[in-house]
Formats: structure tokens, sequence, C-alpha cells
């Protein structure tokens, strides 16, 4: 055990289990599992990528390149999490990965001894012949040496959750620079969020010895931490991490509640009026060889593992930290651990390699004199300098500009859309220079937003860089851990012209992955600038996408999945046809009843009785879902008129005619009926799967292209229900229904409406209008009755054994009867008269759609038509989706193409199978003899022609 | 003539929702009307977007010619068109109703402009919706009735997901000179 007797943030009170690769260890609450395996003596944690080459962890936090493992819990496990952004949980289960056979002994470790062979791109260059083999042999091989961890397929039981926030400010980080930021903002009356993606707030100050305000850092961050607490108008998110950057002041951030939480996940999206950018900076590793081996540690990450993880990384240290200050706060760090400096590398010095096969054991480097030192340590704590943490202000096309001053990659600007990077994100290091930045940087966000005027204050310089760094010393180096990018697979790059960043990241693959380049990119540009003798300013950077480090899928979906995917409507018969033991299906948003089986009834069977009901008695169907919009005002004729290409005009009031929409340009949009409710009041409908388009439309032609016209549009669609009774007892149901209702043919015919109150209470509008071919009426009553129209209607139409039907048999019946249906023959490519319906557009009046409906080619022969098919020996089934053709198909499968199947039944009725298709020159067609060729089925059918309406064509039984 | 009967609810909505937050959640019936006029006639009544809330009952302008109002007709020259069973009436009641809505609402219901007309349609999650409040732990909400039952069976969803933990119901003192800004 490496845990120090004394001191950090943990609780030592309480002891966590949790295991690694099977092995029992323990920590305290307040540990990362990076600090509990290096409590527990493990440095070995993961093994490379590429190499298999043995790794340790780097650092203490999300920039951790190369410590990943898969980590499970109740929930399942997740792969490829760093150790530095877990904490430590009770039973978690940890495992290695990327390792053979055990990290201790991987046979990928052989690929070392190829290394050479295994540069920059070498896949694109070995794996050429035999022309299949890389798919075949070399991918797969590739793919499983290189993959990390593999994903857990199991269902994942956690509760994900998206959310929404809005503020004035936020701030993003709660080190120095942002505490002192959110307290300004919050003091100041701004609505404020701190975000910030450790469980404590503090970032590096947590670790510092620094004195701020006269306080230590952890007092100081404790005392603006209670300033925070005591404004209601701040909101301090812990544990939230953001990671996306979009337009609008937009920051997609994702929080990880504590372990007890009820949500695994919560995804935030904060809409602030000024995001200020306080995510602090990123040490930079040193560049030399054998930099990669285990105890080889970032500077900050070991003091912040001693202080504030009260953990010794190691029992020997040797120090290279670039900066003196910095230097010194390592030392004095290690004395806190007691842990010996037995060398001190600085800058000028050239360490020349490390020795050990799994942990350091020693390192060698030669002075500035040129003098060969070396030393047995098992720590290497290294600094180069520090690179901002600018992702956010480079997501939304914000620049990064390399610093000569500060040896990194700074924000162009001081700012980017409405963010503003503060403290160490814009390159300021010292912490009281912080504090100092994130006060301004909120007095500036304040005086933007009018909260208050503008101070004027100066800002803080960012902090120069040292102005001698370390050389590295020749043989291998590493530029990007996680993805085994060493500085001969860069100068290989060069020396092949991938020169530009972007071909270079995508050549050698450094600065991809979960670390995106986070300890690499200010390095890669060093050692191009240095191979290359450029200036570093002139060399750029990669371009930084969302996500800033990786984000569960689970969180970004959220509630949305299965069935919830889409928000499901319900009709409002949907409680009573659950009762009766109803099959649903979803018909776009809409749960549509499909079918009503009975005991022992398959759906076929079902079809059939359902059809047979309503051809010999009576049948009732939910039709709900039909679109209904109220059309009134002086002009409400006019506007109709104008959009439907028949003509509506002549509708007299109680009646009502079946009606065709164009589009602009001449196709069929939509059909339905237009109802007259009375001399300036019409109901439409429209189809259930264009009632929105429909709506749109309309409303568009009322508010924007026709203003001058008086007309009110109310949609209404779900205000009624409408509940259709079909077959030649319907009129006896009716009269049953409401013995005062006058409905003999006579007195209620065909096309007619009529308003009032059913049985003398229920209010009702009654349509008598077919879908079916059989006498029907559409009884429409506001949808809180729909439950007591069913159960009336059922109860008095018992004598005539009244059958609910659904919209297989809706479908059958309607196919019989040749009427069209959206999606299948309104498919957005028809003219009324392909659909056999020329005859309705009017040659008297204008309409929309008129014009572009005379273009030559709409009204050239040619034309797919719309016509009816049967099998030549009316029993074969007709398969769907069928092509038409007048040649069998020849030896490859193929046949010229007349047209194609749009629905194909069985009819009930007729007893053998028909269809409809549309078909070249339909209508002239009629009687010749074709085939039906589906290469799907693998089947061809000899069909006749027919006309479209099979069942009924004269209409006599809706006028019985 | 008689009286119709009363009118069947969307939804299942009657009782509390699951969760640890005690938000109530009632499906109650609403008359409503849609009245349509000319933009000047309706200006006359209240602007684009304004909402009126009184006790007699409550008007909003949806668009430059049409509004909803559960309340009587107003005088003029106006067409009314019923819409009230097609749009299911929610009631949200509990200490954070309003906080646990605005979490998932497009719009920022604590903005300024909105705690003074205290109603705002709106998209929550996936579901359009008009909300208003008369104070912050009674919520009215509208939403078309067909989805009205998958609407409340997504708010249990989400009311499982809160808890009084999270960061947003941290009971915290006001400072005396802090601005109200949580509604």
């Amino acid at each position: 055990m490496t845990r120090l007797g004394r001191g950090g943030l943990i609780d030592r009170s309480s002891v966590l289990g949790f295991t690694f690769d099977d092995r029992p260890l323990t920590g305290h609450p307040g540990d990362t599992v990076a600090s509990a395996l290096l409590a527990n003596g493990r440095c070995l944690v993961a093994r490379s990528s590429k190499y298999h080459r043995p790794r340790g962890i780097l650092s203490a936090g999300l920039e951790e390149p190369s410590a990943l493992v898969t980590v499970t819990d109740a929930t399942g496990s997740t792969p490829n999490l760093k150790v530095t952004e877990v904490p430590l949980r009770d039973g978690l289960k940890v495992n290695s990965q990327s390792a053979w056979t055990g990290l201790d002994r991987d046979a990928g470790t052989l690929l070392q001894l190829v290394s050479r062979a295994l540069g920059a791109g070498f896949y694109y260059k070995t794996f050429i012949w035999p022309r299949n083999s890389w798919h075949r042999i070399a991918a797969p091989v590739i793919r499983r040496a290189a993959g990390r961890g593999r994903v857990d397929l199991s269902f994942d039981p956690s509760n994900y959750d998206k959310r929404r926030r809005h503020c004035d400010v936020l701030i993003v980080g709660g080190g120095a620079a942002g505490l002192s930021a959110a307290v300004t903002a919050g003091r100041a009356g701004a609505t404020t969020i701190l975000i910030e993606q450790d469980h404590v707030l503090g970032g590096a100050l947590l670790s510092s010895r620094d004195n701020i305000d006269g306080l230590p850092a952890p007092d100081w961050v404790e005392e603006a931490e209670t300033m925070l607490y005591a404004l209601s108008n701040v909101t301090v998110m812990p544990r939230t991490l953001a990671f996306g950057h979009y337009d609008h002041g937009l920051v997609y951030a994702v929080e990880t509640p504590h372990s007890d939480s009820v949500a695994s996940a919560i995804l935030w999206k904060i809409r602030a009026r000024r995001i200020l950018l306080a995510a602090g900076a990123i040490e930079r590793p040193v560049v030399f060889p054998g930099n990669d081996r285990p105890g080889v540690m970032l500077a900050g990450a070991v003091r912040s593992y001693i202080r504030r993880f009260a953990v010794a990384p190691g029992k020997r240290a040797a120090v290279a930290v670039a900066d003196p200050a910095e230097r010194a706060d390592t030392a004095a760090a290690l004395n806190e651990a007691a842990i010996p400096v037995v060398a001190e590398i600085l800058p000028g010095d050239r360490p020349s390699g490390t020795r050990g096969r799994l942990h350091l054991q020693g390192v060698r480097w030669r002075d500035a004199t040129g003098r060969h030192h070396r030393t047995s340590c098992d720590l290497l704590c290294v600094s180069a300098g520090w690179t901002p943490t600018a992702h956010l202000f480079t997501h939304l096309g914000g620049r990064l500009e390399f610093s000569a001053e500060t040896q990194s990659l700074l924000p162009s600007a001081e700012t980017c859309g409405p963010l503003r990077p503060i403290g160490g994100a814009r390159g300021v290091l010292i912490a009281a220079d912080c504090v100092d930045d994130g006060k301004r940087g909120a007095h500036l966000a304040m005086a933007e937003l009018g909260i208050h005027k503008s101070l004027k204050h100066g800002r803080s310089a960012p902090t120069p860089a040292t102005k001698r760094g370390f050389e590295s010393g020749r043989g291998s180096t590493f530029i990007d851990l996680q993805n085994d990018v060493t500085g001969a697979d860069v100068a290989l790059a060069q020396r092949e012209g991938y020169r530009d960043v972007e071909l270079i990241k995508r050549y050698t693959t450094l600065g991809m992955g979960t670390d995106q380049g986070k300890t690499s990119w200010t390095n890669c540009i060093l050692e191009i600038a240095s191979m290359t003798s450029r200036d570093p300013t002139e060399i750029g950077h990669a371009t930084q996408r969302p996500p800033y480090s990786p984000v569960s899928i689970g969180a970004l979906v959220g509630t949305e999945t299965g069935s919830r995917m889409i928000p499901i409507r319900r009709t409002p018969f949907h409680r009573i046809f659950e009762s009766l033991g109803c099959v649903f299906q979803t018909s776009g948003d809409w749960l549509y009843p499909r079918y009503f089986p009975q005991p022992g009834e398959d759906m076929a069977g079902a079809v059939e009785r359902e059809c047979a009901a309503v051809r010999s008695s009576l049948g009732c169907v939910d039709m709900s879902t039909l679109g209904k919009i109220d059309v009134q005002g002086r002009d409400a004729s006019q506007f109709l008129s104008r959009l439907y290409c028949n003509d509506v005009e002549t509708i007299k009031p109680g009646r009502l005619r079946y009606a065709l929409m164009l589009r602009e340009d001449g196709y069929v949009f939509d059909d339905g009926i237009v109802a007259r409710l009375d001399e300036n009041h019409y109901l439409v409908t429209a189809t259930t799967a264009n009632t929105s388009s429909v709506w749109r439309h309309m409303l568009k032609y009322a508010q924007v292209v026709w203003p001058d016209l008086d007309v009110a549009l109310t949609q209404v669609t779900d205000h009624w229900s409408s509940l259709s009774i079909a077959g030649p007892n319907a009129r006896n149901l009716l009269q049953a229904l409401d013995p005062d209702f006058c409905c003999s043919r006579d007195e209620f015919p065909l096309a007619a409406v009529r308003e009032g109150r059913l049985g003398g209470e229920l209010p009702a509008r009654v349509f008598s209008a077919s879908y079916s071919g059989e006498l029907s009426y559409e009884i429409n009553t506001p949808s809180g009755f729909a439950e007591t129209l069913f159960d009336r209607a059922v109860e008095a139409g018992a004598q005539w054994e009244i059958c609910p039907y659904g919209l297989e048999t809706l479908d059958v019946l309607r196919v019989e009867k040749g009427h069209i249906a959206p999606g299948t023959e309104i498919d957005g490519r028809r003219t009324p008269g392909d659909l056999g319906m020329a005859a309705m557009a009017s040659t008297e009046k204008d309409f929309l759609g008129r014009t572009l409906l005379q273009r030559s080619a709409l009204q050239a022969g040619g034309r797919e038509q719309l016509v009816g098919l049967v099998p030549q020996d009316r029993k074969t089934p007709i398969p769907g989706g069928a092509h038409l053709s007048d040649q069998p198909v020849d030896r490859n499968g193929c046949a010229k193409t007349l047209g194609h199947l749009t629905a194909t039944i069985k009819s009930p009725s007729l007893g053998h199978p028909i269809a409809l298709a549309f078909l070249k020159d339909g209508i002239a067609r009629s009687g010749d003899l074709l085939w039906a060729h589906s290469p799907v089925a693998g089947k061809s059918v000899r069909v006749q022609v027919t006309r479209n309406c099979a069942y009924d064509p004269k209409g006599t039984r809706l006028h019985v | 003539m008689f009286e119709p009967p009363p009118p069947l609810p969307a939804t299942d909505a009657s009782g509390f929702l699951p969760g640890p937050l005690g938000l109530r959640l009632d499906e109650e019936f609403l008359s409503l009307s849609a009245i349509n006029g000319s933009r000047s006639a309706l200006d006359a009544i209240f602007p684009v977007g304004n909402a009126r809330i009184n006790p007699d009952g409550w008007s909003l302008r949806v668009r430059p010619s049409a509004a909803w109002t559960s309340g009587d007709t107003p005088a003029g020259e106006f067409s009314s068109v019923e819409i009230g069973h097609g749009l299911t009436h929610l009631r949200l009641r509990g200490v954070e109703a309003l906080h646990f809505l605005g979490q998932y609402t497009c719009v920022d219901l604590f903005a300024a402009p909105l705690r003074q007309v205290k109603t705002a349609r709106t998209r929550l999650n996936q579901y359009d919706c008009t909300i208003w409040w008369t104070n912050t732990r009674d919520v009215h909400l509208l939403i078309a009735r067909s989805l009205a039952q998958s609407f409340c069976d997504h708010l249990r969803i989400l009311a499982v997901r809160n808890e009084p933990g999270d960061s947003f119901k941290h009971p915290r003192p006001s400072a005396p000179e802090a601005p109200n800004r949580r509604g």
C-alpha cells in the first residue's frame, strides 16, 4: 500500500471494495479508480493499443491518454473509461483491456519486435495483395489486436435523462477563475450556472499550496463555495462535463449523478447568454525516449495524488519540470509524502532514456554540458509546460494560435460567439491571476449583458513559458501515448508529404480516439517545427469537435427508447378497444386498431369475419384519425374552391362532396371530404397521414398567399371522434340510436351531413359517406363522448350482430372498391388522370396546381394509370410489390417493367385475389394478360388487367 | 333535449406521479373555444403572444388571427369553434411543479417575460404543449388529446428520474438582496 498516513480529501472512515483484473482491492470515498489503484501499489494498468507496451497512469484528469479500462457495475460494463475520471464506488469491477493473456504477460508485446514495420499508415502499404486479403484476413486481425475493450450488448437498465437549463452566465470549470467569476456574476444578480467536471470544486487549487487573498488555496475554495451556495441565483453543478458548444449559446453537458442516484447520467442542454470558459489548462508531457513507461507521470498529477488523494505514487522520484516554481512545488509535494527526490533534470538537459520492463526503474540523461547521468527511480515527474483547455472555444469555429511566449495554443480572440475564455483557458496560469481574470471576465460579461456598467478592467496576460525547454535524446519517443504515435511516425508523415496537420492526424492517428490530442497536439506542433525548421505559429492545429470527452450514447438518447422513441397518439376509442382484445398497430404516430380477434382466431380469420360482417350486416370502425379542419368565413367557399381541384362552391348546406387537392406542381396532394355545414361554414377532412401537411398547407395559403380572404381555420381533428357504421343495416342502427333522426334514403341521402344531438343528448355530426362500398354513416361526436357513442352503437347494433373492425379490414374493403390511399396510390407522382379522376379537375375555374397540371408531360400518353388486377386462374395470390410486364423474366431474372402493384389482397367478397396497380396506359390495356413478377418473393403470376373497382362498380349498395 | 353525459377523461392521470418529488397530476375537463377574427379585432382584446389569466377563465392569443379562451366569447366579430375535447387539460401540482417542467421545456419558463404572462406555448421534450400557471406550485397544461396519455406516461418516466438530491433542488438560503430568480 502506498496510501499516506494523513492528509488528502478522502474519507478514511469508510472503505470501498473493488476489483482490478479480479484481484480484490480497497479505497476510500473521494478516490478515483486511478488513485485507488496507485494506493494499492498498482502502476501497470493498461497496454497500449498498437505495440502493446506497458502503460501506467500519466495524469490525474480527463487528459489521461493511456490508462483505459473496462468498468463493470450493476448496470453492465463500459469499456474505455479513463481510470482518472471514474469515482471509486463500492463493488466496482475494473478490468484491463487490450492484453491478450494478462497485463504482466501480454503476447501482443511480440509486435514490438516488428515495430519498425508497423509505422504510420503501414496498413495502407502492406495489405495490398492478394486483393481480398485486407477484408478477410488483415482487417479482422488488426482490429482484434488494436481493439479497446468490448461493448456490452446486454440490456442497459440505467435511467438516462435529458434536461434543459437557461441562464445569463454559464461558467465552465470550478477552478480559481471559474469560482471567482461565479461569485462575481452571482453577486451582480445574474442567473449563473457553474459546472464542474469533478465532484468537488477547486480544480488545481485542491492540490495547491498557494495563498489566495491571504487564505490557503483549499480554504479559499471553501469560502467561495460557501458564498455561491448563499446566492439563490447561482446553481452549482458538480460531476458535470461540458462537452460541446453549439450555436446561440447552447452548451451540452453531461452530469453523472452520485452513485445512489436514480439517474445514471443526465444530458443538460444549457442555453446561456454568456459562457465563461474556465476549463483550465492541461499539463504537457516531456517527449524523450522511453517516455511512455509506467512511472512517468505529469508533475501536476503527482502533486494531486499526494495532496488530494494522499497517495504516494512512487518511492524514489526524479523531477523533470520546466517551470522553476512548479519544480519546487513538485519537490515540496514529494517531500510531504516522504519520497526522496533523487535527481532534478533541468531545462536544457537532454533525457535520453528510461529503463524497466513493466515499471520505471531508472532514467538517464545528458546535462547541458554534455555529461551523462543516470539514476534509479520508480517515479519520474515530468512537465514541459501547459496547454489551455480551449476545446469549447474551437467547436464553433474559433481558432487557436501557437504563442511563442507561452509555447502553447491559445485562443486567437477574446470571444467566440457568446463564449469568453478566462483563466487557464486563455493561458493565465498563476492562481492569483486566474482569480483576477475570472473576476474581470465576469465583469465584462455583466457589462455586455447590461447588468452593470463596463468597468474597463485590464486583463491578466497569459503566463509566459520558461525560455528553455527539454531536448530529446535519440530513440523512440512517444508523442501520442493513446495511439502509440512516435516522433518517427510524424517524421515519416512529413517525408511522405502529409505536412498539413489535418493530414498528419489522419495518417498517423495522432490526436484521435478518446484522448483527442489533449496531451499530444502541442508536442506534435513543436516536433514538426523542430523537424522542418518551421515556425510553430505556421503549423496550426487540427479541428476539435464535440464531444470534448466521450459521452455515453445512453445519455444522448435519454428516455426516448423503444416504444417511447416517438410519442404515440391514441384515438378516443383506444381504451374500449383494448378491453375488446384489439390488436393495435402503429400507423404514423397513431396506435390504430388493426383487427379484433376472437379466441383462437388468427389475423386472416378475423379479417375474413370482419369483412363478411360489413358486407352482409353491420360493422363499425374508428375513423377518428382522419384530419378535420373547420373552415369559416365569408370567403370560405372561395378559399376551398381555390384549394381543391373539383367544384366545391356548388355544395349546398347540409351536403358534402369527395374532393381532391393538388400540389402547386399539379400532382395529387390529398383527398377527403368537404362538408358544408352552413352557408359560410365547412368541415374538410384530410387523410390520416397527410393531416399535418394539409393543415400547414391551408394555413400558409390563408395567412400568406391569400390574406385578403375572410377565412378562419381551426384544426379539430382531436376534438371530434368518428365512428363509422357500415353495412346494409347501417341505416337501421342510426335509426335505433336516435328514433327522431330522419335517415330515410330521401331525407338523408348519400353525401349529406347533419348536426344535432343523437338520442337528444349526444352532440353529433353525421356524415353520409362511404369508404367501404356499403351504406355507411360516419358519426362524429366530441371525443369525450366517444366511448358513450361506441357503447350505445354496440348495444343497439347487437340485433344486427355489429362487428368492430380494424385497419386490415378497412384496407381490404377499400381495395375491393378501388379507393385510393395516401402512400400507396397517392405517392406524390400522380395526376388526377393517373388515378382515373381526370374529370374531377374542373375546367371552369382556377385552382391550385391547375397551371402545372397542364404541362405536356402530365397530359401526354404513356403515363401510368391506376388499374385493377386479377390472377388469370382466379386462385394464385399476387405477390405484393410485384412489377408488371408483358414478358416472362429472362435467364437473368429481368423483364421490361410496365408498372407496379400498390396493394394486393385476397378478396373475401369476391373469393379470389385482386390487386391495384399502376400500369402504363393502364386504362387502355383493360383485359390484357400480363406478368406480375416479384423478385423478392421469387414468384411470377399471370394476371389480367381490370377496372380498379372490383366490387359493386355501379355503387348500387350505397343507395339502398 | 337533455344535458350531454359528462365527458370521459383522455388519460389515467388522477393522483401522484411516482418518484420523490410528490407531484400530483390530474386531468380536468376544460371547455375551450378557438376564437377567430381579424387581426385588428383580436389586437384590441389582447396582443399576439399575450395571455390572460383570471378567475373566470384563461385566454391565449395563439396566432395573429386566432385565440383560445376558456371563458365567454368576447364581444365583436368573431367566429367561435369548440375545441375543448381536442385538448386535454392537465394540472400538475406540487412544490416543484413548474421547476420540474422547466427542466424539459425548450423555452425558459423563468425568463422575465414569461414570469409576467405566466403562459407559454412550447415543446416539452417531443410534445407540443401549452403551459400556464397562477403560481409555480399549480401548473396547467394543454396537450392534444390523442397525445395526452403518452404525455402522462412520459411525465411519470421523467418524475422517477428526479430526486430531491438533484442540484436544482438543493435547499439554499436566499440572500436578502438576491433577486428572486426561481419564479
